[in-house]
């Protein structure tokens, strides 16, 4: 069966999508500085995983398939305290506000990303919050124009191969030139800057280079910044997180567009109510069950191993489902895995 | 070798989840995967599938169901069940009614009363008006409730396609719901169960039971329903009349239903001659009714069910006692033994004699079980038919909820006229499927007609507003003054109602979108 439409971002997935986003945020990130990332476009998340920080949200869950908008309700984010961004305007506006958040970091330019066109009151939210809208559709940013139209729009272009995308970085008028000269440059020391920017006024155009091989670790995911479906609120001793999965049996974890060169995922488990949680466990990724090992630190503990499919899908989401989950000894919870942090390997 | 078999997607629990519908499904799925490319999807991501059946997390189905895909639903009374009924708003297809009372299953899922009894209004709108006042303002709910709202509309209204197991199911259907709510309403009996069962001798052997005794079985869970107090004080009088056997029962007892082991205590005879093993693995449960001589299966009273056990029973030529009831009845009266609903227990001792003397007739009636379900309830023959309701269910094009954006909610004000034909019935059906909260308009033309309605039949609106709806705010919209558009309490209406009077209710209405 191929997956539904309505759920996929648009352009290229996999690894040149990922490769891609990788630049972006490291081009980004040179040119503009430190950035206050709200990354719209969940499940993919791929600016997110480039910047390995930001909150993540859903564009327009009014125009996504009902049954896929209440799924990703179930969703938490921040250790827990919150859904998603993109929900509902209540919500939406306690997850900006929120002072332990990087969108209320000081310092940082918000950016928001998105792969799909925007709910006009999540673009308002942001023209309030003086945020940057930086869309890899542009139709999508022809439909945000509207509701944008003080601001100035940068078409900025990544090649990889015959892989191209188009994104259109929509910012303050004042500030669209200065930007502009900064990509460039930031293009040029990067050494991925295609033609003369003074020659061609129109896009900026960057051609990526494909991920060099090699087997290294490429991201770790602490538990206190998992986004995740089916456990409870982090915990945390010091910088050490856990979190505990519960009361559902299947703990779902949105990993995004991986990494380019991703292989294979370790989750580190650091406890279970009991060990039949681990031999019965079932891996999914994107809802399928899939092989896994287990490399046993103890009873009731272990890393559970799981190999990824090449080529990646555009969005991942990694499940552990346990046959049953237990009663704490002390507290009212019913526990399945407690997930100290996740690994991903190239 | 290119597959051409149609995907075919399965809501539905499977083993290892202790669930009678969990090893049907399993079953069929054996036999259905031969003319479909079949995908369960499943609450357990480990549940065991058949091998070539894929299964995957049904909260993610969205992501291999389209508008035009093959879709199955078996649902049954549990919990087990609740992501099945969930799923069916979500992609409605054809549904399997295993129970045709669904009200625990609505009963676990509905968070509160008020939801409930949405869902009993949705169900049965004229009993519900009276059930539910007695259970929300005086506390009552019994067994009638269960037995009253089977809630089925919902599933009759939802999928494209409905396989029930006995000629009763449907006819009780037609009955509540009408015809043209269940013309799409199919019988399917449930299969026999093509497993290897043991041979008698083996079995027997193979669980420790004497070679030589009369074995009596009954199975599944011990429900008051199964009338373990007819079986009990029956076969206590045939061994009180010299008759020698033993009992087994091979299923959960559930004392808070019905208590067997402390009932048992009535009966000294019978107690020195039974075994209650406790819940039974598939392998198990064909073991000890290989071994038996004689399966009891009585029910009563009957709301239509069918019986995993019973089939089984059938398949291994075992003979039969099933009460003269509901779908029991519809078994051929050579292949099974009926008894009478009346004076169950005399006739019940009176057929275990009978068939304990007579062999010949036990063993005749155990041979007609097996030739009837090797044809009529044959696996092949069960899997074909689904897949004939199944193809023509696709001429049934539905909407499927979960492949479309969510419904944006309207202010707009629902509009009802007040006159004479204002009813509780009107109202309810004016709400429709409306949940949450709302504006409704009881249109009047003068404050006369609105004071004579009020007195004619007071108090109006408690007895209009059915229980799930609680009233919010009322404001009467004085019909005189309503073409006066400087009339400040027109503010409240919009444009498309201006000039409107009558009573404006906003209502908070409890329910899950029935």
């Amino acid at each position: 069966m191929s997956e539904a439409a309505g759920v996929a971002p648009p352009g290229p997935t996999g690894v040149p999508a990922a490769q891609m986003s990788r630049v972006m945020g490291t081009w980004l990130a040179r040119a503009i500085g430190p950035v206050a990332l709200l990354d719209l476009s969940f499940p993919a998340l791929n600016l997110m995983g480039a910047f390995r920080d930001g909150l993540p949200g859903l564009s327009d869950v009014s125009a996504m398939p009902a049954a896929a908008g209440a799924f990703f309700r179930r969703f938490r984010i921040a250790g827990g305290r919150h859904p998603l961004f993109g929900l509902g305007s209540a919500e939406d506006a306690a997850i900006l506000a929120d002072d332990r958040s990087i969108w209320s970091a000081g310092g940082r330019q918000r950016l928001a990303y998105a792969e799909a066109p925007v709910h006009p009151g999540i673009l308002r939210q942001l023209r309030e919050a003086e945020s940057w809208l930086l869309l890899r559709d542009p139709g999508a940013a022809m439909l945000a124009a509207p509701e944008l139209s003080e601001l100035d729009a940068l078409r900025l272009r990544l090649c990889l191969g015959e892989h191209a995308a188009e994104h259109v970085l929509l910012l303050p008028a004042r500030e669209a030139a200065g930007v502009r000269h900064g990509l460039a440059e930031a293009a040029r020391q990067l050494g991925l800057l295609e033609g003369d920017p003074e020659d061609r006024p129109g896009a900026l155009e960057l051609r990526v280079q494909p991920p060099p091989p090699g087997v290294h670790l490429l991201a770790e995911v602490p538990a206190a910044a998992l986004i995740h479906d089916g456990a409870y609120r982090s915990e945390a001793d010091g910088g050490y997180t856990w979190v505990w999965t519960g009361p559902a049996r299947h703990f779902r974890m949105a990993l995004g567009g991986l990494p380019a060169g991703a292989g294979w995922i370790k989750v580190a488990v650091i406890g279970v109510g009991k060990a039949s949680q681990l031999d019965r466990l079932v891996a999914t990724l994107n809802g399928v069950p899939v092989p896994h090992r287990l490399e046993r630190w103890s009873e009731t503990s272990a890393a559970v191993i799981v190999d990824l499919p090449d080529p990646l899908p555009g969005s991942l989401l990694l499940g552990l489902a346990v046959p049953e989950t237990m009663q704490e000894p002390e507290g009212s919870r019913r526990l399945g895995l407690c997930v100290h942090k996740i690994e991903i390997f190239a | 070798m290119t597959d051409r078999r149609s995907p075919l997607n399965v809501f539905t629990p499977l083993p290892p989840e202790k669930n009678g519908i969990a090893d049907y499904s399993s079953i069929l799925l054996e036999e259905l995967r031969s003319l479909y490319d079949c995908t369960v999807l499943c609450d357990d991501c480990g549940a065991i599938a058949p091998p070539g059946v894929g299964v995957r997390d049904q909260a993610q189905a969205f992501r291999w169901i389209a508008p035009e895909s093959r879709v199955l639903h078996q649902i049954g009374n549990n919990r087990g069940h609740l992501f099945v009924l969930e799923a069916l708003r979500l992609f409605p297809g054809v549904v399997t009614i295993h129970d045709i009372g669904l009200f625990y299953l609505y009963e676990l899922e509905a968070r509160g009363i008020d939801p409930m009894l949405a869902q009993m209004m949705h169900s049965s709108p004229r009993l519900a008006a009276v059930y539910g006042r007695h259970w929300k303002r005086m506390g009552m709910k019994t067994a009638a409730n269960y037995a009253l709202f089977d809630m089925q509309r919902e599933l009759l209204a939802r999928s494209t396609g409905v396989i029930v197991h006995s000629h009763f199911a449907k006819a009780k259907l037609q009955a509540l719901y009408g015809a043209e709510a269940t013309r799409h309403v199919s019988v399917i009996p449930h299969f026999a169960p093509p497993a290897e069962m043991p041979e008698r001798a083996v079995a027997r052997q193979k669980l420790g039971l004497p070679a030589d005794a009369f074995i009596v079985a009954t199975s599944g869970f011990a429900t008051r329903a199964k009338r373990f107090d007819w079986m009990m004080e029956a076969l206590e009088q045939v061994l009180a009349e010299g008759v020698e056997l033993i009992w087994i029962h091979a299923g959960e007892e559930r004392p808070h239903e019905y208590d067997v082991s402390s009932q048992l205590e009535r009966y000294p005879l019978l107690r020195e001659r039974t075994r209650i093993t406790g819940y039974v693995d598939e392998d198990a449960l064909n073991a000890y009714i290989s071994a038996c001589d004689l399966l009891l299966n009585l029910r009563f009273p009957s709301v239509g069910e069918s019986s995993g056990t019973l089939a089984r029973a059938l398949a291994a030529g075992r003979c039969c006692v099933v009460s003269d009831t509901a779908a029991y009845r519809e078994l051929p009266r050579e292949a099974v033994v009926h008894l009478p609903v009346l004076d169950q227990v005399r006739s019940l001792a009176c057929a275990v004699s009978a068939l304990h003397r007579d062999r010949e007739l036990l063993h005749a009636f155990g041979a007609n079980a097996r030739r009837y379900a090797e044809t009529e309830l044959n696996i092949a023959s069960v899997a074909r038919r689904y897949r004939d309701v199944i193809e023509e269910s696709q001429g049934r094009a539905v909407a499927r909820p979960g492949l479309l954006p969510p419904r944006a909610k309207t202010n707009s004000v629902l509009v009802l006229d007040g006159g004479a034909d204002l009813s509780p019935q009107r109202l309810a059906a004016a709400l429709g499927e409306v949940t949450g909260s709302c504006s409704l308009l009881l249109k009047f033309s003068s404050m006369q007609e609105i004071i004579a309605s009020s007195l004619g039949d007071a108090p109006l609106l408690a007895r209009l507003l059915p229980e799930h709806v609680a009233l919010a705010d009322v404001r009467i919209l004085a019909p005189e003054d309503a073409a006066n558009s400087n009339d400040p309490s027109q503010d409240v209406l919009p444009p498309e109602l201006a000039g409107r009077g009558g009573i404006l209710l906003r209502l908070e209405v409890a329910g899950s979108a029935a």
